[in-house]
């Protein structure tokens, strides 16, 4: 029902964004079966009503039996994309469901929604889930955008002087920590101006 | 002799072999300038990876600090995954704290206080996150585009505030410092006039098109046609994400075909 809902958000507003791909990450926070808050984390769409729409769809999910069938936010493909789940749903001992939902508008866009269910109390435990998978799941998320940005970091690191051609307008030496920093922010995006990669030559 | 030493972080850097005397030219020699400050003799060498500069003792220093931090931030990054907002905000705090008297040109507290705001501001203490934003801001900027950085952080920390017409305008005062030089960096900031515009319900002003064509000369190419002012800007961005800017076109006809060396 919460992926439905997310659809219908997507249907109805994907129209508005821009770009043809998003990603978006929201915490949602549970007490006792009980959605007590979401909030997006990480980067955001570039439509607040969609937003806002997400973040609805997310706070009434919670549901004590809807949250217990670890079905519930993920999609399985049907009128999906055809991506579909890109992480298992687990079950923390204490606090987490984690989930990845593709969901499609009008036009092509696709937008991943991130989950993260931070189970305050009360949640069902699931026996059979070893705590490292969890782990590692938690490890993941927001994977694409540090993904993107951590090598291009170490990168970095490893370079930290500028090269010939950029020294006139940026100095002897990238700032390599605000350009991780400005990556995260981008969604993923790397400052290329400001911290070239070694070698890097564009097109 | 390389020493060493370990940074507030607890991370163990190794500090450049130096030996004064071997680096001082005969007395008769000129003695070429600091490679960083290009003020002081260099009687130093700082040595990288695969390359070395001539440096200032002082220089070296601040280098050296510049070094320990990004690469303390191996370890912070860990923390902030997990979401262990205070342990970074202390870690960064002792480094600070353990290398204040290296920090020559202030590089280091203004680093810190720039990184305190945007831990902060990931963290979703706003209040605070502002506080530290304009306290960065009280630094002098090193170039457009850091006061770019900070214009759009402010913003979106304002904007989170509750006040998003105040974060259009604040982001628009920064954008509006402009200088030739960081052209080719303007497509990277274009969307923030765009969603900061489209949070207050209202098309991205025309008097920033004059901007985006600048940015679009920069690269060589024309403004992309789209329906409105906003989207051309996203599609420009998109456009000249991987092409080579003007001053890389330059040094490429300047200097036989390469983008120039990484190195020195």
């Amino acid at each position: 029902m919460t992926v439905r809902a997310l659809q219908a958000c997507a249907e109805e507003g994907a129209g508005r964004l821009r770009r043809q791909a998003y990603e978006i990450g929201f915490k949602v926070e549970l007490t006792d079966d009980r959605v007590q808050a979401v909030a997006p984390k990480g980067p955001r769409l570039d439509d607040a009503g969609l937003e806002r729409c997400m973040m609805h769809a997310l706070r009434t999910m919670g549901d004590a039996e809807s949250l217990r069938d670890r079905t519930e936010v993920i999609s399985y493909g049907g009128r999906l994309p055809a991506r579909g789940v890109l992480a298992n749903v687990t079950v923390l001992p204490e606090l987490v469901k984690l989930a990845e939902v593709v969901v499609a508008g009008p036009g092509g866009v696709t937008i991943v929604v991130v989950v993260v269910v931070v189970v305050i109390a009360a949640v069902v435990l699931s026996e059979d889930e070893p705590k490292e998978e969890v782990a590692e799941a938690i490890k993941r998320w927001p994977k694409k955008v540090l993904e993107k940005c951590q090598p291009l970091f170490d990168q970095c690191l490893d370079n930290l002087s500028q090269p010939d051609w950029n020294r006139e307008v940026f100095g002897g030496k990238k700032d390599c920590r605000g350009c991780f920093a400005e990556c995260k922010r981008e969604g993923g995006q790397w400052p290329y101006r400001r911290c070239p990669p070694p070698g890097w030559k564009p097109n | 002799m390389a020493l060493s030493k370990v940074s507030a972080a607890g991370l163990e850097t190794e500090l450049n072999p130096m030996q004064e005397g071997d680096d001082m030219p005969s007395a008769d020699e000129p003695q070429p300038l600091c490679w960083l400050c290009r003020k002081k003799p260099a009687t130093h060498t700082h040595t990288q990876k695969n390359f070395s500069e001539r440096v200032c003792a002082t220089c070296l220093d601040r280098l050296q600090v510049q070094h320990d931090y990004e690469h303390a931030w191996l370890h912070f990054l860990e923390l902030e995954d997990e979401e262990r907002y205070d342990e970074v905000l202390a870690g960064i705090g002792a480094f600070l704290e353990a290398n204040r008297h290296r920090d020559h040109d202030l590089w280091l507290v203004r680093s810190i206080t720039r990184d305190r705001s945007l831990i902060l501001f990931e963290a979703g203490r706003y209040a605070e996150a502002d506080e530290a934003c304009d306290a960065w801001g009280r630094f002098p900027f090193d170039n457009v585009t850091d006061r770019w950085f900070h214009g759009s952080a402010k913003a979106q920390i304002v904007q989170e505030l509750g006040n998003p017409r105040e974060a259009l305008a604040i982001f628009e005062e920064a954008f509006s410092h402009q200088d030739p030089r960081y052209a080719a960096s303007i497509p990277y900031y274009l969307h923030w006039l765009v969603d900061f515009s489209d949070a207050v319900g209202q098309p991205v002003d025309e008097k920033w098109r004059s901007v985006a064509v600048a940015g679009a000369a920069d690269f060589a190419v024309e403004m992309p046609v789209r329906g409105s002012l906003g989207e051309s800007m996203l599609a420009l961005a998109e456009m000249t994400q991987e092409m080579p800017s003007k001053a890389q076109r330059e040094w490429e006809a300047n200097h036989g075909g390469g983008a120039g060396k990484d190195e020195p």
